[in-house]
């Protein structure tokens, strides 16, 4: 059975998970370590496109804050018109034309958000890969249960540039559900509130004899841990511009000192009544000292966990639920540690919510969940989950017709009849928008397409049956087809805020040969470290044996070492290999000498002092 | 009358994998392949449940499961992709078939297609119900544009809360009539095996489609009513 | 303007929306509603010596219905009522990339002329 992981791909942190005998499992890194945080820093390793990931790139957010990518989930799947504030709060670069996926630029290169999140997926793939010792191809990624059309295909190319299959996008509610589901084995109604670091979703769901059937879901993907770290940061800076007259906001570094303060500060108020602040900036003369207690922090945070609530309601009334109907309430994402989120939350629902659980982890584990339903592992578990927001296609006058109302569940089709608004129309426009109002202004674009060479009739005539159909991952697929003349109508495709197959193709081979570039440099890094330990031994082994050699055996093994040191210069890591085994070979004798003197010594030691 | 049963459903048809005769409704009895639902499928069929309007809801749910655990595309993973194309159309008919049937109102709609193969709708429109309709949807024109003083404001909301009400409780007398007349539907139709309706049955058809006619209207007028009250209330 | 050019500004500037004297005797009234939408349209027509001088319609909502309607109005005036009820422009329309309309509203329109029409031939002791 190949190998299926589950990967919680996450604004803040990332994890990958699988499933070990039937219990769900983090994959730490070589240093115990699972999460992974969010973070990729360019211009490494000598060259521009020298990525880190993780930990080490984090260290560089304050030193390279422009080369330095975090929360890129922000940006997934979006256009430069989608941005909005969050342009200015990044102190990377971000490009991009009208009606293009946003493009951020890094040491003169530009990456699209599913290139940058697939160095984070290639960096899990990697530990993965470690801990099993064989290669790992498929992966259940979650994406936020709220994400759009554009954002889930996005997730999937990344996984693909990434080089991984990705078997399935399942929501991360969801999938935090299987695993409490998994664990618990309870039956009932319940609730998942998921407060991550960008986004926020609610799920309702029903679990009966191992059917999880989603009920309803509501979300915004543009809520989380990071607005709390916002509000702080820019009650700082206000504070800053009054005492001393500065005003940072300019400052990406400043900034970014300050981001990273406001989030230790809001971590410690979540178990503490109060935090104390220091932000020193000597070189502009400022001194900062403060206080903030929690009511302070309470009253600071107040919309914002207000915000969280209106999904709540609605997905309660989608569901036709009272919150008296609901058994639990489970926590999920490192948001929901803040006091007050508990305890509005609880006020809600009328009931203590659930948080044991690791919220930082049990999305990855339901992901390794899923990853192992589709392997063939768990029969009797299945996942019915809904598609987030309606799908409809734009009609004459700007109108949008509804196709597929949303909390429905997927897969789902949905089927109608068009016809054509003049005489002689020959081509029809279709437009596919995601979204609750009522005109395609205030929806989401997915796509457009043309429906070309429909034969000539009178207005109202051709009868074009457009077919929706969400398949399980809550991705869309559209077709069209002109009934009266029978034949298959020519369609183009164009994703709106997307990348083209053409596009993901080429990133896939760009990242392969990247992919073989560090894996030779990996190689040698790993060949010149074994072979500077082994110098060292050799060269002592040496100087201690020299008296156990002859001149010939001494003369091979001092060629040995000059040709190890000289491979160790150059870049190919079968040349540092192969000298390896060379000064293996010729040190063999010395070593065995050398070995039985010390046993020697060592027993005769031994029977002196047993006398 | 039209109760199809499985012989009028099952039109003769082949496994698209080995060419055996399929007499099931989505298995082949030789290769054990996944086969597309028979293209006349209706939803009551596909449960094995009688053509009803009160139907017990508790076993619906059960069949639903049971037939998404042979349908869902996770259980396809590692079958031929024509399969898995099967797997995900049939499973979209089911979602959609229990969808219709969970939800009342859907139910009765469905059952009169079923039963006429037509549209559910009568086909006169409710005449009475558009002048109303046509002024209070120039009211809502007013508030759009925004009220000029408090005082006109005060006196839109009021009419539209009026005119709430009103809608809300032809609403609620339709759903009363709808319930009532699901119940008589059920007792002409139990026992009845002969094609064909009965007068008693064809005005009970005809009074659930005129309700239902009236429906589309009041719903429409009742969300942007709401809308309307919503926007002077914020303004407030 | 060509015919192509005239739709897309019917799509962007709807006209003559408005209403005419429900009571007086040259105006035909009607109203027609799409079952499947809840959408209600009303279409007057102002007659004089045969020839439809004037056409108003309101709707609320679709936006399919409200461009239907914008153009069958303008296309109604200057006409007589007997070739009102065969409106028809066979002009070949290339590459007018417009969105699709719902069938339940492309017949909405339609309807409403008729309705309109029978209601004046009434009023008029003309059927």
């Amino acid at each position: 059975m190949p190998r299926v992981v589950g990967i919680d791909l996450g604004t803040t942190n990332s994890l990958v998970a699988y499933m070990e005998r039937g219990t769900p499992r983090v994959i730490p890194d070589a240093e115990g370590i699972a999460i992974l945080p969010s973070v990729v820093s360019f211009g490494w390793e000598g060259r521009p496109e020298g990525v880190v990931v993780g930990e080490e790139a984090k260290k560089h957010l304050i030193t390279y804050p422009d080369r330095t990518v975090f929360s890129i989930k922000r940006f997934m799947g979006k256009g430069m018109e989608d941005v909005g504030d969050d342009r200015t709060f990044v102190p990377y670069a971000l490009t991009g034309g009208k009606q293009e996926v946003v493009r951020i630029s890094v040491v003169g290169k530009l990456y699209t958000p599913p290139e940058i999140s697939a160095f984070i997926l290639r960096e899990l793939k990697q530990r993965a890969e470690a801990f099993f010792k064989e290669p790992v191809r498929q992966a259940v990624i979650t994406v936020p249960a709220y994400f759009n059309d554009s954002q889930r295909q996005a997730t999937k190319d990344a996984g693909k540039i990434a080089g991984l299959e990705v078997l399935r996008i399942v929501n991360e509610p969801t999938a935090a559900s299987l695993a409490y589901g998994l664990q618990k084995k309870k039956e009932g109604t319940i609730v998942v509130y998921d407060l991550g670091g960008g986004t926020f979703d609610v799920s309702i769901l029903k679990i009966k004899n191992g059917i999880f059937e989603v009920l309803s879901t509501n979300g915004d993907t543009h809520l989380g841990g990071d607005d709390v770290d916002r509000q702080l940061t820019l009650l700082m800076v206000r504070e800053i511009a009054t005492q001393s007259g500065m005003d940072l906001s300019s400052s990406p570094e400043a900034l970014q000192e300050i981001r990273l303060v406001s989030e230790k500060v809001k971590c410690q108020l979540s178990f503490e009544e109060k935090a104390e602040v220091a932000l020193s900036f000597p070189d502009k003369k400022i001194n900062y000292r403060r206080t903030i207690a929690r009511t302070e922090f309470d009253a600071l945070i107040d919309d914002f966990v207000e915000k969280t609530l209106g999904p709540c309601r609605q997905a309660l009334t989608d569901a036709h639920l009272k919150p008296e109907q609901v058994d639990e309430v489970i926590l999920v994402g490192g948001s929901t540690r803040i006091p007050l989120v508990r305890k509005r939350v609880a006020d809600l629902f009328k009931k203590i919510p659930h948080s044991e659980l690791n919220p930082d982890e049990v999305v990855a584990l339901g992901a390794a969940v899923q990853a192992d339903i589709l392997a063939g592992g768990i029969t009797n578990m299945l996942l019915l989950d809904v598609t987030p927001l309606s799908l409809g296609i734009e009609t004459m006058g700007g109108g949008v017709s509804r196709l597929i109302p949303r909390n429905t569940t997927i897969p789902s089709s949905a089927k109608e009849m068009f016809t054509t608004f003049v005489d002689g129309q020959k081509s029809v426009s279709i437009h596919v928008v995601q979204g609750e109002r009522e005109l395609v202004k205030d929806c989401r674009s997915l796509a457009k397409f043309n429906l070309t060479e429909i034969d000539p009739m009178p207005a109202g005539i051709p009868r074009i049956e457009v077919t929706f159909m969400i398949d399980a991952n809550g991705i869309l697929n559209v077709n069209a087809k002109e009934l009266r003349s029978g034949k298959a109508q020519s369609i183009e495709v164009k994703p709106t805020y997307g990348l083209t197959d053409g596009e993901v193709e080429k990133m896939i081979s760009e990242s392969i040969e990247h992919a073989r570039e560090d894996l030779n440099e990996r190689m040698f890094i790993e060949a010149r470290n074994e072979a500077e330990s082994v110098l060292r031994h050799a060269e002592r082994a040496l100087s201690q044996g020299a008296a156990l050699v002859d001149g010939s055996e001494k003369g091979e093994i001092e060629k040995s070492i000059a040709g190890l040191k000289e491979a160790m210069n150059g870049n190919d890591h079968h040349r540092v290999r192969e000298a390896l085994d060379r000064l293996d070979q010729s040190t063999k004798h010395l070593a065995e000498t050398l070995m039985n003197q010390t046993l020697k010594e060592a027993l005769q030691e031994k029977k002196l002092s047993d006398l | 009358m039209k109760r199809a049963g499985t012989t009028e459903v099952m039109q003769q048809r082949g496994c698209w994998n080995c060419g055996a005769p399929v007499e099931s409704l989505y298995l082949c009895n030789r290769c054990a392949t996944l086969q597309r639902f028979p293209e006349k499928i209706d939803y009551f069929t596909l449960f094995g449940i009688e053509p009803q309007l009160n139907i017990d809801l508790a076993r619906l749910e059960a069949a639903f499961y049971e037939l998404s655990r042979k349908f869902h595309p996770d259980f396809y993973q590692k079958k031929s992709s024509e399969e898995q194309a099967i797997s995900l159309e049939n499973s979209a008919i089911l979602n959609k078939s229990y969808r219709t049937l969970k939800d009342p109102i859907q139910r009765v709609e469905y059952l009169i297609r079923f039963v006429e193969g037509g549209s559910a709708v009568a086909s006169e429109a409710p005449a009475d119900l558009f002048d109303e309709i046509f002024e209070l949807q120039e009211l809502l024109e007013g508030v759009k544009r925004g009220p000029g003083d408090a005082g006109e404001a005060g006196r839109l909301l009021g009419e539209l809360k009026s005119a709430e009400g009103r809608f809300l409780k032809i609403q609620e007398e339709g759903n009363r009539s709808l319930e009532r007349l699901s119940i008589e539907w059920d007792r002409l139709q139990k026992g009845r095996t002969e094609k064909g309706l009965t007068e008693e049955q064809r005005r009970s058809l005809s009074e659930m489609k005129q309700i239902l006619s009236r429906r589309a209207y009041l719903e429409r007028i009742l969300n942007d009513i709401q809308t309307g009250i919503g926007k002077l209330e914020k303004g407030n | 303007m060509a015919y192509s050019n005239k739709v897309i500004d019917h799509y962007n500037n709807h006209r003559n929306v408005g209403s005419l004297d429900k009571n007086a005797p040259e105006v035909g009234t009607g109203v027609v509603g799409a079952p499947e939408c809840g959408d209600v349209m009303k279409l007057q027509l102002r007659v004089n010596n045969g020839v439809i001088e004037d056409a108003k319609f309101k709707t609320f909502g679709c936006g399919s219905a409200i461009a239907s309607s914008s153009l069958a109005t303008e296309m109604l005036k200057g006409k007589t009522l007997n070739e009102a009820t065969e409106i028809k422009n066979t002009d070949i329309v290339n590459e007018l990339n417009l969105p699709p309309v719902k069938i339940h509203c492309s017949v909405l329109a339609e309807d409403a002329i008729k309705a309109a029409i029978a209601d004046y031939k009434k009023k008029n002791g003309l059927v």
